[in-house]
């Protein structure tokens, strides 16, 4: 991927986006087989339990992926700093998993963030919440919950950016990867954190 | 935000006001700044989102505004979040002015512009060292404490990752007064030069106690510059007819620095020409300025 596509105003989805749904599903099919098997899982921080809706949301993580990157019209930079929070988030809550009722919010949360934190032009919370089929109240308990959840750490260095920017990169060009990826990718930013969920599951 | 007693109002900003609070057990100053969240469209605000998150990286330099919390309380259905501040007793713009007015007005100590330039320069220095632009530094945004003689680098609600490759750059950013000359002309992908252009108009201003330029408009603005330091080149600022809203201006010829600011020192005038320069890539760096010869005299152990 070339630095220039993170700045284009195409229209075109680039495919690292869908290689960060890909990524999202099968962490989230992961959890759900997981929290299925598992009748003793611990019931989630409660930081995160804002963020799991009542029944799953029918709309696929790659079609409400697509259809924000359409909406938002932000930086393409904005959706890799969102993958970056989300990891970020997972390693300061290291008992909250990612499933098939909390990925939605978390996805339409993230890159609300990342695209205030980053863009100097953006929509409102009002308009992303019209995008990610929730009711605006919902979405700013959410904004603060996943700031406080950050500890507002949203700066990015160019150095994780590169990183996290190459792991997706890389992952698009495997058509049909036979490991899945890591969400929890380990990164010199982040320590590492073996009591991690998401790590044990899917490495 | 029981933890402290509001002592009084100390400004007033954008979306809410600023107190200065103690703390009930320690006795510890702190400003607070309450920020309203009812504005629900907008959820929190990006100023408040990016001046917490980038505090909270920056302030472990001391010349930077310390960010000792942050607090979302919910009172009688109103959502509220509360920014705590280390507290410092005035601003440079107040500081400033209290050598201009009165039976006491005479211009600032020299050895009291020298380091308060420096300590901005380690603060500015800093803020680039991590990434971050802060857009509008100006003397209401520099905290200082009298006593100490210590300058602060506040208010960074407009500061910006540079780092990251983004779209462009909005170029409503920094007051008028302080603004670059490539931002005056529509550049949108401007870089660590605008805040060196606002630190040498800071820099002026100390030494003149009022503002190098003054204008009331964009255009006003360029002018004022244009009239002062000469309309520039392409010989001397190569792309500068091929910026946005360049357009063919009065021709005027540079006026000496040292004569309009007699109270400057030659090593003083150099090092404000250098933050002056019209060609971002070619002025001086916040690391560069901390070397200049014009901060020689200064003790630099204490800093």
């Amino acid at each position: 991927m070339a630095e220039t596509s993170m700045v284009s105003d195409d229209d075109t989805v680039p495919h690292f986006i869908y290689t960060f749904s890909s990524l999202l599903q099968r962490v989230a099919d992961c959890n759900d087989a997981l929290s299925v098997a598992n009748c003793h899982r611990l019931p989630p921080p409660a930081a995160a339990s804002a963020f799991s809706a009542v029944a799953k949301p029918e709309i696929s993580i790659p079609c409400y992926l697509e259809r924000i990157f359409h909406f938002a019209r932000c930086s393409h930079s904005c959706f890799v700093v969102a993958y970056i929070y989300l990891n970020r988030f997972l390693r300061l809550h290291p008992t909250f998993c990612i499933d098939s009722l909390n990925v939605h919010r978390l996805l339409i949360t993230a890159v609300l963030t990342a695209v205030k934190f980053m863009d100097d032009r953006y929509y409102n919370n009002a308009y992303f919440a019209k995008v990610g089929g929730i009711s605006l109240t919902e979405l700013n308990y959410l904004e603060v919950d996943f700031l406080f959840g950050l500890r507002f750490r949203l700066n990015v260095t160019p150095t994780v950016f590169e990183s996290y920017r190459s792991i997706l990169e890389r992952e698009s060009n495997i058509v049909s990867p036979r490991i899945p990826p890591r969400l929890n990718f380990l990164l010199g930013e982040e320590e590492s954190s073996s009591s991690c969920k998401q790590m044990e599951i899917i490495v | 935000m029981e933890k402290y007693d509001k002592l009084e109002k100390v400004g007033e900003g954008t979306y809410g006001k600023v107190y200065k609070a103690q703390d009930k057990v320690t006795g510890q100053l702190v400003a607070l700044k309450k920020t309203r969240l009812e504005m629900d469209e907008e959820g929190i605000p990006p100023t408040t989102l990016r001046e917490i998150s980038l505090l909270q990286m920056l302030s472990q330099s001391i010349y930077v505004v310390r960010l000792l919390g942050v607090e979302h309380v919910e009172k009688n259905g109103k959502r509220l979040l509360y920014l705590v501040f280390e507290y410092l007793d005035t601003d440079l713009k107040k500081y400033v002015d209290s050598y201009k007015k009165g039976p006491n007005s005479r211009p600032l100590p020299s050895r009291l512009i020298q380091s308060f330039l420096y300590q901005l320069c380690k603060g500015v220095a800093h803020c680039h060292s991590h990434g971050v632009l802060h857009r509008d530094l100006k003397p209401q945004n520099l905290l200082v404490d009298k006593d100490k003689g210590i300058l602060k680098v506040a208010d960074l609600g407009l500061g910006r990752a540079f780092t990251v490759p983004l779209k462009s750059y909005t170029h409503e950013i920094v007051t008028l007064w302080y603004r670059a000359p490539e931002v005056l002309l529509g550049s949108t992908h401007y870089s660590v030069g605008v805040d060196i252009w606002s630190v040498g108009c800071i820099f002026a201003e100390m030494v003149r106690r009022q503002p190098l330029f003054a204008g009331d408009s964009e255009l006003q603005q360029l002018l004022h510059i244009f009239r002062f330091l000469g309309t520039p080149t392409e010989a001397k600022w190569p792309g500068v007819s091929s910026l946005r809203d360049w357009h063919d201006y009065p021709q005027w010829k540079p006026q000496s620095l040292s004569q309009a600011l007699p109270n400057l020192d030659s090593e003083g005038v150099d090092l404000l020409s250098k933050m002056l320069e019209y060609c971002p890539s070619n002025r001086i760096s916040a690391k560069e300025a901390l070397d200049h010869p014009y901060f020689n005299g200064l003790d630099k152990s204490q800093f």
